[in-house]
């Protein structure tokens, strides 16, 4: 064991320069798992420390209907019972705002807040200017807005705006605001006065209006008071949660972000992989002679293995430990870049667990992958340094053995006996590793099922990559009889014995396939998004519209577009039982399925279908109105707490309880919908139940004509609210912006690695390059010669790679566009030849430069060199 | 044939044995074993570890054998040799003789029984040659250590007490000096690619000094 160390340690004073590249990429992988999930660690810490403060409160009932004096009053004497601290009621509705002053133009959604002391019960409030927020600032009909309110509708403090049928005055500008978590929002924050609420006429039924109760809670009596809240509301179709609650669903879903993400580092990490996989090989290969030499004077293939194993795991402890440190500096620029949109008080440094992981992964990707190669040294047979010396002898061999054709029968039996025993024992050596391996993935995912579905696409993609290598590799081989010396040259050389060209095909083809196909499949994406390409679609819905309002409405639209609108009923209800069986949020087994039924159903009710549905099952009504509910649902809620054909929904409309039947299930093509329901009521049950009208309209193209139509119809119907396609478009290029460079980022990280492997394979054979040059500069090749066949021969692998990288890009982004996003799919021609040049430069670049000495060395001492 | 001594070869047929053990029947790292007990070899090449110092190229087979020892062992066999002055040079950084007088401390770092020693001189000019040699002799005779030497040198081989010609394989004469209870040739097995079996008709001597006599017993 000693023997193992000391020997190692003194290989490694000449062997790390040459291997240091590899285990670079051992460190970005390393790098990239410790710098997501510190990150994603320390956003869990921030946000569930804060968890409270995002709710603000303890506990919070929450309910889209009015709170009613009877829930109000079961309430209070919970509270009172359990000796509740504090309590506050707030409501929340997204609606439209619009400058009083007539002469103004421009109207914009905002998300309004009614609030009410003593608000906020926890986090901070304070205004732009520093102050700390005052109720006696919305007395009166006060509003307080966020900055980009003012920015957008060029408003400032002291004017008037107009929200329903009121007018306010903007009293000031939130600075820090209790409970925002940077999510998603449709508009501004804007806040107000609860009580001035009613005035506006905004809460009448059937509004989107959220209402909440927040409680303040002694710590001892927070489960009691949740238990009794939820008994008590159970009628009501309230949602009770504590602050720990959220930290659980915080918990949950940040730990699972944080293993998926890990799985992209494991990608770069088994990259970096194949390449200390390829360098121990051609290590192993270099160090024969060593090898055979230490057998000669007694070690056991076991200790020689050893001594590599332990310069391997050696360097692949440095390796990772350059990766913690690269994940530090991530940390610092996440820090300096991101701050904006990460929580407040969030740490920015390295989580122990997630070095501890990163560590623990860097070594065993180094173990896993140089097993194979090290398992070599058992070949290296000793007589070779015999051989050596009488080459004469070597030639002997082959008719040696012909000659005792009897004793070869023998000697090849012994030796199939042996081959048979180590071709087992790597075998099984192979088994091991892909079985580590697929353990690794499924420790970094959380789950055996994602690690090995993970691997198994893992291993399907480099399959796929390495058969585009090979092909291109192989159509590539015919360039071989080019008139051009430097070209056939170069194709040589990608063939030239212990040559590394596969494997850095795979890894810059993998790099480069991750952002051409990100690249690409965001163009699609954004094409999909953009109102221009999608005349046929609505570009703005008018919601909220009252039924005596629909004639004005249609009016007002077919004055401003040119075209009559349709305008389509709704009713918003919950599912409250499936089958009979009333639905139980809180149970265990539908926990998976209670975002679909505790979500808030908007149905509407009609004869026909529209040209975007079709029936998968049953039949459709006939036109005539039946009193018996009837309802048709969308395939996507079949199998919902057992719903099929023929079973029964009891929905709460307002407190109203109704049961219909299922008669038919319809498949809806969301993308070419006006509009969507995921149910369809039959005519003749809900024309005299409470509901709002919807219109999709395509409304006027140019912002300024659209705002003023928005003016318009706000200024003549208050209560209703403009969507605006272009705006929610705008969001969505952003989020979509931010995931495609994020992805990118990734991508580009894979690249690296790649680029690194082919840094690294070329300082592997760099003796045999200068001795190549040497050789041919005695011949009389000149440097600007030498420097054209290196770039060929660069320029060449850059181009199988990136070949390979933008076939499969366009692979990925074609079955991804028309099978996962349903979207169609163009032939971005530029795109690809951009990312193909890119590559082909990059890798040229690389490799010219890396190998640049080749060029300078005087020949005559190279090939003098022992 | 030197590699069959040392275990590096297998033959085709026959057995060998040393010190009553066969090698024949031992495998790869019971042979490693054993060479790294009892014989110890000399190449024409050196083949010297080229990422260590002179002193730990003699250290390495102590270190693989455990001996306790070693690090003083190692610097006495170096003084032998006369290279004190070089322990910590690469091989790159000394010459031919004097990379052979390393391989040769490291040859006797074990105490071997036996010294196997390959064209020692082959590559080395004659003067260098001629110490490398007497080199050998000097420690063959104060360690009481069988050599085993193969050579094209017939003044070399002069020196041996006992020398055997082999020409294509097959031995051609045997100058059997004291009780030859080894070394017979049966001349029913080929060396696979062993010592010195010149294809131009060159005669090799397997030359062998034994102040002591190791049991040996090779039937090829």
């Amino acid at each position: 064991m000693k023997f193992i160390w000391r020997m190692a340690r003194r290989e490694i004073r000449s062997s790390w320069k040459r291997l240091l590249f590899f285990f670079l990429c051992i460190g970005i992988g390393v790098g990239a798992i410790v710098a997501l999930r510190s990150t994603i660690q320390n956003v869990n810490t921030a946000m569930v420390s804060e968890a409270r403060n995002i709710l603000t409160a303890d506990v919070q009932v929450d309910s889209s209907r009015e709170i009613d004096e009877a829930t109000l009053a079961s309430v209070k004497r919970i509270a009172e019972a359990r000796g509740v601290a504090g309590q506050t009621q707030t409501i929340e509705a997204a609606t439209m705002l619009r400058p009083a002053d007539a002469e103004r133009e421009g109207a914009l959604m905002v998300e309004l807040k009614g609030i009410e002391p003593p608000y906020p019960l926890y986090g901070e409030f304070t205004l732009a200017n520093g102050e700390r927020f005052s109720h006696a600032l919305l007395e009166d009909n006060g509003v307080v807005v966020a900055a980009s309110l003012l920015e957008r509708l060029s408003l400032k403090i002291g004017d008037e705006v107009k929200i329903g049928n009121s007018t306010f005055q903007i009293r000031g500008v939130t600075g820090q605001e209790p409970g925002a978590t940077g999510g998603f929002r449709l508009g501004p924050r804007v806040f107000i006065a609860r009580g001035a609420i009613a005035a506006t006429g905004l809460t009448g039924f059937g509004s989107r209006a959220r209402n909440k109760i927040l409680m303040k809670v002694p710590p001892a009596e927070l489960n009691p008071v949740v238990a009794d809240l939820r008994a008590g509301l159970k009628e009501n179709l309230a949602n009770v949660r504590s602050y720990r609650d959220s930290q659980e669903g915080l918990n949950e879903q940040y730990t699972r972000s944080e293993n998926y993400l890990s799985l992209t580092g494991l990608v770069i990490l088994v990259l970096g992989g194949i390449g200390v996989s390829n360098v121990t090989r051609v290590f192993i290969e270099q160090k024969k002679r060593t090898i055979a030499v230490l057998k000669c004077v007694g070690a056991s293939s076991r200790m020689i293995a050893g001594v590599y194993l332990a310069q391997v795991m050696a360097l692949g402890l440095a390796g990772s430990l350059f990766g913690v440190l690269l994940a530090r500096v991530a940390l610092l620029f996440v820090a300096r870049r991101f701050s904006e949109t990460l929580p407040p008080n969030m740490s920015y440094d390295l989580t122990a667990g997630a070095i501890a992981q990163g560590l623990t992964l860097g070594l065993l990707i180094s173990l896993l992958f140089s097993a194979l190669p090290l398992l070599r040294v058992r070949h290296i047979k000793p007589n070779m340094l015999l051989r050596e010396d009488a080459t004469a002898s070597m030639g002997d061999l082959p008719a040696t053995a012909a000659a005792h054709g009897n004793r070869l029968g023998r000697v090849r039996a012994v030796a199939v006996a042996s081959a048979r025993r180590i071709g087992f024992t790597r075998a099984l050596v192979a088994l091991g590793v892909a079985c580590g391996l697929v353990a690794l993935a499924a420790w970094q995912a959380g789950s055996i099922r994602v690690g090995a579905f993970f691997m198994a696409g893992l291993a399907l993609t480099a399959g796929a990559l390495q058969l585009t290598s090979m092909l291109v590799i192989f159509l590539v081989r015919r360039a071989r009889h080019a008139r051009s010396f430097a070209l056939r040259h170069a194709v040589n050389s990608m063939y030239r014995p212990g040559n590394q060209t596969r494997v850095v095909v795979l890894a810059v083809g993998l790099g480069a396939f991750l952002v051409i196909a990100t690249q690409s499949l965001q163009q699609n994406l954004v094409r999909e998004f953009d109102p221009a390409a999608r005349a046929r679609l609505p570009n703005m819905f008018l919601i909220d519209v009252q039924k005596d309002q629909k004639e004005g409405v249609e009016e007002l639209v077919t004055s401003a577009t040119g075209e009559r609108p349709t305008l389509v009923p709704t009713v918003r209800m919950r599912i409250t039982a499936i089958n009979g069986q009333s639905i139980d949020l809180n149970d265990r087994e539908r926990r998976a399925e209670r975002g679909m039924l505790g979500r808030e159903y908007v149905v509407t009710y009609r004869p026909q279908l529209e040209t975007n549905e079709t029936i998968v099952a049953g039949t459709l009504w006939d036109a005539a109105p039946s009193a018996e509910p009837e309802v048709s649902i969308e395939e996507g809620m079949r199998g919902l707490a057992g719903l099929d054909l023929g079973g029964t929904i009891t929905f709460d409309i307002t407190g109203r309880r109704l049961t219909a039947r299922v008669t038919s299930i319809r498949r809806v093509d969301w993308r070419n919908s006006r509009t969507g329901f995921l149910v369809l009521f039959r005519p003749g049950t809900l024309e005299n139940a409470p509901q709002m009208l919807i219109a999709p309209i395509n409304g006027p193209i140019t912002e300024a004509e659209r705002g003023r139509f928005q003016r318009a119809l706000l200024d003549r119907y208050p209560n209703i609210s403009v969507i605006d396609v272009a705006d929610i478009v705008r969001a969505v290029t952003r989020i979509l912006n931010n995931v495609t460079l994020a992805v990118s980022f990734i991508g580009g990280f894979v690249l690296l690695s790649g680029v690194l492997i082919l840094v690294g394979s070329i300082a592997m054979t760099k003796w045999q390059r200068v001795y190549e040059a040497a050789v041919l500069k005695t011949l009389g090749a000149k440097r600007g010669m030498l420097l054209s066949i290196m770039l060929a021969e660069y320029g060449l692998l850059g181009l199988t790679a990136g070949t390979v990288g933008t076939l499969a890009a366009i692979a990925l982004s074609y079955s991804l566009s028309r099978f996962v996003f349903e979207i169609p799919w163009s032939f971005t021609p530029w795109l690809y030849l951009a990312g193909l040049g890119a590559t082909v430069l990059l890798v040229a670049a690389v490799g010219a430069l890396s190998s640049f000495d080749a060029l300078t060395r005087k020949p005559l001492a190279v090939l003098r060199a022992p | 044939m030197l590699g069959l001594i040392a275990g590096l070869d297998a033959p085709t047929a026959g057995r060998i044995t040393i010190d009553g053990a066969a090698i024949t029947e031992m495998d790869e790292d019971s042979l490693a074993e054993l060479r790294g007990r009892k014989i110890g070899i000399v190449f024409q090449s050196f083949h010297l570890i080229a990422s260590l110092t002179a002193y730990e190229n003699v250290l390495v087979p102590m270190e693989i054998a455990g001996l306790r020892d070693a690090p003083e062992r190692a610097r006495s066999l170096l003084a032998d040799v006369d290279l004190t002055a070089r322990a910590h040079h690469y091989p790159s950084q000394l010459s031919g003789g004097e990379q052979q007088r390393v391989s040769i401390a490291r040859a006797f770092s074990n105490d071997p029984s036996i010294l196997l020693a390959d064209e020692p001189t082959g590559n080395l000019d004659s003067q260098n040659g001629r110490h490398v040699f007497d080199l050998m002799l000097k420690l063959n005779r104060q360690r009481g250590t069988t050599l085993i030497l193969i050579t094209h040198d017939h003044e070399l081989a002069a020196l041996a007490d006992r020398r055997i010609a082999l020409r294509d394989g097959r031995v051609v004469s045997d100058s059997s000096s004291s009780s030859s209870d080894g070394g017979e040739t049966t001349g029913e097995g080929t060396t696979r690619g062993g010592a010195g079996g010149g294809k131009d008709g060159d005669e090799a001597f397997e030359m062998v000094t034994e102040p002591q006599q190791p049991q040996r017993q090779g039937r090829r």
